[in-house]
């Protein structure tokens, strides 16, 4: 799977099968701080996750 | 999950909508706002605070869809590699969708950026910005009959607690979704449309939408005592789901009282004007006036001058 978290602005590079939230859960990540994006779409965190997705995580928190 | 209205796909999950009807909701609880709590009369011209954030964007496409009156204001505090990104994106926006826009600069202002300010300020930068930023949209959001803003839920929650920590009375009593009880001359109230959005609501709003820039964090926000209550907040989100609604619920609940209390106790200093600047202001010299003295900036310019 690849992950893009944008506040990092970086691609992780992992094997992954579950949920969204069990995505955010292993990057440490409140879910309230972000919303998920998958192939364009906007996902909810509770959608399964397979090895080959391509998953965005985009901050909500607003710039400052 | 799926939607609890017609049972397609969500793409949110509290509640839980599909992408058409998290639009319509959402849409509806901005102009329900704007209408339950009177915010907007028709006629009425609004200078929208804009930053090329999400919130404010997202405001200024709301009220302009609605056919409001609207004309984007930017501060351009001067902080390199942050607001030069998003201003681009907010000129850009605003000339697509033919948006009268305002950019008030530090830099004429005051004769320094913020960057330059805090060479020879111990203070925090969210401190000073905060300052001169409403300085100048106070200034020049007086050719308008409201200053629109975008704050959401999390931005007052995180408010409401800062100035309950603090105990600061005054304050608390002042915010809401029509900023101020305090009628002064010179001074164009505030209004927030979108007051009960949750941050991640607007966030997924503006991202359907299209109406997203690349994410910008302003390089000060890590210092300041706001980001901290910001963390909590969510923390506690996240064990406690609905916690920063009911906060700011049960603060509405409470605010009709704690205006009384503010105004039977003197909480509330009579307003004036800065014998400076002539901006209004409680004191004899407003605040911009005194960081402007402390860091040896240029005046702020006198209003009709």
């Amino acid at each position: 799977m690849d992950v893009f978290i944008e506040k990092q602005d970086r691609h992780h590079r992992l094997s992954f099968r579950g949920s969204g939230d069990r995505l955010l859960a292993l990057f440490d990540i409140n879910p309230e701080t972000v919303i998920l994006v998958k192939d364009g779409q906007l996902i909810t965190s509770d959608t399964m996750l397979k090895d080959t997705d391509a998953v965005r995580i985009l901050s909500v928190i607003s710039g400052g | 999950m799926r939607c609890r209205k017609c049972g397609e796909r969500t793409v949110f999950s509290s509640p839980a909508l599909c992408k058409d009807h998290f639009i319509s909701a959402f849409e509806k609880k901005v102009y329900d706002t704007i209408d339950r709590y009177k915010l907007i009369s028709r006629g009425q011209r609004i200078a929208v605070a804009c930053s090329g954030g999400k919130d404010s964007t997202v405001l200024l496409h709301l009220l302009q869809k609605r056919g409001y009156d609207v004309t984007a204001m930017a501060i351009d505090e001067g902080i390199a590699g942050y607001r030069d990104k998003t201003l681009a994106f907010l000129r850009r926006f605003c000339f697509e969708r033919g948006i009268p826009l305002q950019v008030h600069r530090y830099q004429d202002a005051f004769g320094a950026s913020l960057d330059h300010m805090m060479q020879r300020s111990p203070r925090k930068p969210c401190t000073v910005c905060g300052v001169f930023r409403r300085y100048l949209l106070n200034r020049h959001a007086r050719d308008f009959d409201l200053l629109a803003l975008g704050h959401n839920l999390d931005d007052e929650a995180q408010s409401i607690l800062m100035n309950l920590l603090l105990n600061n009375r005054a304050v608390l009593s002042r915010l809401g979704p029509k900023a101020g009880i305090v009628e002064a001359e010179g001074f164009t109230p505030r209004i927030k449309p979108l007051y009960l959005c949750r941050e991640k609501e607007v966030m997924a709003y503006s991202f359907i939408q299209n109406l997203l820039t690349d994410f910008t964090e302003c390089p000060n926000i890590v210092d300041s005592f706001r980001a901290e209550v910001r963390d909590f907040l969510n923390d506690h989100e996240a064990s406690h789901p609905g916690f920063k609604e009911l906060l700011v619920h049960e603060y509405l609940s409470s605010l009709p009282r704690l205006q009384r209390q503010a105004k039977d106790s003197g909480d509330l200093e009579p307003v004036g004007s800065c014998s400076l600047c002539r901006e209004p202001s409680a004191a004899a010299v407003c605040r911009a006036c005194s960081l402007k003295k402390e860091i040896r900036v240029s005046s702020p310019e006198r209003q009709g001058a």
